[in-house]
């Protein structure tokens, strides 16, 4: 981060000599680095603080992530409901109904989602939705209520849903085709039985190993959310940070996704273990 | 009125380079109580013959024909309806024990379920009625056995909670495709016992697919025997076993190994099962056949009717001699 050019206080016009090495000592930037790196790791550990950040005078990088974390967790959260959701049932209809008209358009239907990016979902949402139809506010936060947070929400889940449902439609087909499938049917259980309580489970490993990074990208939010609805997430401060190398946030954003990424890949493993048998020891 | 009545029963597959006829026209009856055993190489239709019938079969697969169980026509039964005679009055129980189970139940609620479903019972009732089962298909330690996983079993184990899965509802005919094929040697023959005293005991119809000889002479009353799709020949064990008159039930016969005569070489059929794709014209087995006549390469030779029940497919009249012999 260090090596990268420039620094949280350059601009345009030069700061003098002496002003910036005030800030800087201010700051500890003067220090070496493996000192301040200590300074940082003992600040986070006793403390719990990630230090102050070098743009905003009165910030905290705590102060950042308590302010936009919230945002993006919302939304990320209902995104992840609603793409997990969808997803999930889409795949298992289509994989029921494998071969017929509803099958090819979920197909059809999960392809052209999932190669259409967030930021051209994004303005097409606006557009259809504020513009045209006038139902839905533009963009804004609001503290959240539920108009402010569906154009977010459709943006962000949409090709993840479809990813979900193109994992869930092969896996289900494949479990469908197994033996143990067979056996059930030969049992004379219903459909309805034979899905949920034969091949729901196994048909699910593979969506769930999806699930673990996804759930962590969809609650750090989305840049492009973010920046097209005015949404105030910490997505924006991520690349704000980067731009005015705001190394503590950057720091303390980066540790953040990092801790979540660890606790929902441990998250995964332990429902791994739940519907696997042969994975417990 | 006969248990089971197949008539005419076809199966076709259909694939991207046409349509492959599986099992060709065929007709047999079951009565009750009987031990049937279909025999044939892989890919002559005997498992697709009872999986048309309950089913079960690929999703590419069409089945024409008549399937009757006491009466009533299974084919083209709605799943709902079929659904209370399949694992309920008509148990299956598959080649492999291995992949059969669910590897994400434990055997306790994959044997209650069927209980639950066909027979109304609670589900303590289920699980009592299940560990007897257990005991009665001989597992040592039932209710231990009973809260494990599949993987955690062996495969005769896993076989014998099948056969305790499928007997549990008691059903009138038992269809076991090669119930012994991926087991260890020493395990077939305690499953063989296993079926001819439990089908008894429960007074079940048992039909017996399998490619294993051995296996028939054991415990089968009747055999059919299958090639290419159709059948070729059906008699009772005796009569097959000691005269047979289709040349193909001969070769096979003769390539089976005897304890009895151990000195007897055998003697295998030469060539391969045909594609089905591509059947040889006339009767499908000519080509491999030492007895065929100018009339098999055109016209396949259709079942006919001998004395006392006996049926084949076959133009030859003659006396089926080893080959060895006929050579000289």
């Amino acid at each position: 981060m260090h090596s990268a050019p420039g620094g949280p206080f350059t601009s345009e016009r030069k700061l003098p000599e002496q002003v910036l090495a005030n800030i800087e000592a201010k700051y500890g930037l003067d220090q070496p680095y493996y000192k301040q790196l200590t300074n940082y790791v003992v600040g986070i550990v006793t403390k719990g603080d990630f230090g102050p950040s070098f743009r905003y005078k009165d910030r905290s990088v705590n102060d950042v992530i308590a302010q936009g974390f919230p945002v993006t967790l919302k939304y990320g959260i209902w995104s992840f409901i609603v793409a997990v959701s969808v997803g999930v049932s889409l795949g298992i209809v289509a994989a029921i109904n494998h071969n017929s008209v509803f099958d090819y358009l979920a197909v059809g239907f999960t392809i052209g989602a999932q190669v259409l990016p967030n930021f051209v979902m994004a303005p097409i949402l606006v557009i259809i939705f504020t513009l045209w139809l006038g139902w839905l506010p533009g963009g804004g936060w609001n503290g959240g209520q539920w108009q402010y947070l569906i154009m977010p929400v459709i943006a962000l889940s949409t090709s993840y849903m479809a990813s979900i449902a193109r994992i869930m439609r092969s896996s289900m087909l494949e479990v469908l085709n197994s033996n143990f499938i067979r056996t059930a049917k030969a049992k004379g259980l219903s459909n309805r039985q034979i899905i949920f309580k034969h091949a729901l489970k196994p048909a699910l490993l593979p969506v769930i190993s999806y699930l673990g990074p996804t759930f962590v990208l969809m609650i750090t939010g989305s840049v492009v959310i973010d920046i097209y609805f005015s949404t105030g997430g910490i997505g924006r401060e991520f690349v704000n940070a980067a731009l005015n190398r705001d190394y503590s946030v950057i720091m303390g954003i980066t540790i953040l996704m990092g801790i979540l990424t660890i606790t929902f890949n441990m998250v995964v493993d332990i429902l791994y273990a739940w519907i696997d048998p042969k994975i417990r020891y | 009125m006969n248990l089971f009545e197949v008539k005419d029963l076809s199966v076709d597959f259909k694939t991207l380079t046409g349509s492959v006829k599986a099992v060709d026209n065929i007709s047999f009856n079951i009565g009750k109580a009987e031990t049937v055993a279909i025999v044939g190489e892989s890919g002559s239709g005997k498992s697709q013959t009872v999986l048309a019938a309950l089913g079960l079969l690929a999703e590419n697969g069409v089945a024409t024909g008549s399937v009757k169980f006491e009466g009533q026509e299974l084919l083209g039964l709605e799943t709902k309806e079929l659904n209370k005679i399949r694992g309920n009055q008509i148990s299956m129980v598959f080649q492999d024990p291995m992949t059969s189970l669910n590897p994400f139940m434990r055997i306790s609620s994959q044997m209650i379920e069927v209980l639950t479903l066909h027979k109304g019972m609670s589900k303590t009732d289920a699980l009592k009625e299940s560990i007897r089962m257990l005991d009665a298909v001989r597992l040592p330690d039932a209710k231990q056995v009973i809260t494990r996983f599949p993987h955690e079993l062996s495969g005769g184990m896993r076989q014998r909670v099948m056969i305790a899965i499928a007997l549990s509802t008691e059903p009138k005919i038992l269809i076991a495709d090669e119930p012994t094929t991926a087991l260890d040697v020493t395990v077939q023959a305690q499953m063989l016992e296993l079926f001819k005293g439990l089908t008894k005991d429960f007074g079940a119809a048992l039909i017996l697919i399998t490619h294993d000889l051995g296996v028939v002479a054991g415990i089968a009353d009747r055999m059919m025997v299958m090639y290419a799709g159709r059948l070729v020949e059906k008699g009772t064990i005796d009569e097959l076993f000691y005269s047979p008159h289709h040349p193909y039930t001969f070769g096979l016969l003769h390539s089976t190994p005897h304890v009895d005569n151990p000195e007897m070489r055998l003697e295998p059929i030469d060539g391969l099962p045909p594609s089905l794709e591509n059947l040889p014209s006339g009767c499908a087995f000519h080509p491999r056949c030492d007895f065929k006549l100018d009339r098999c390469l055109i016209e396949a030779p259709p079942l006919h009717k001998s004395a006392n029940g006996r049926s084949n497919a076959c133009f030859y009249k003659g006396e089926l001699v080893k080959r060895s012999k006929a050579g000289e």
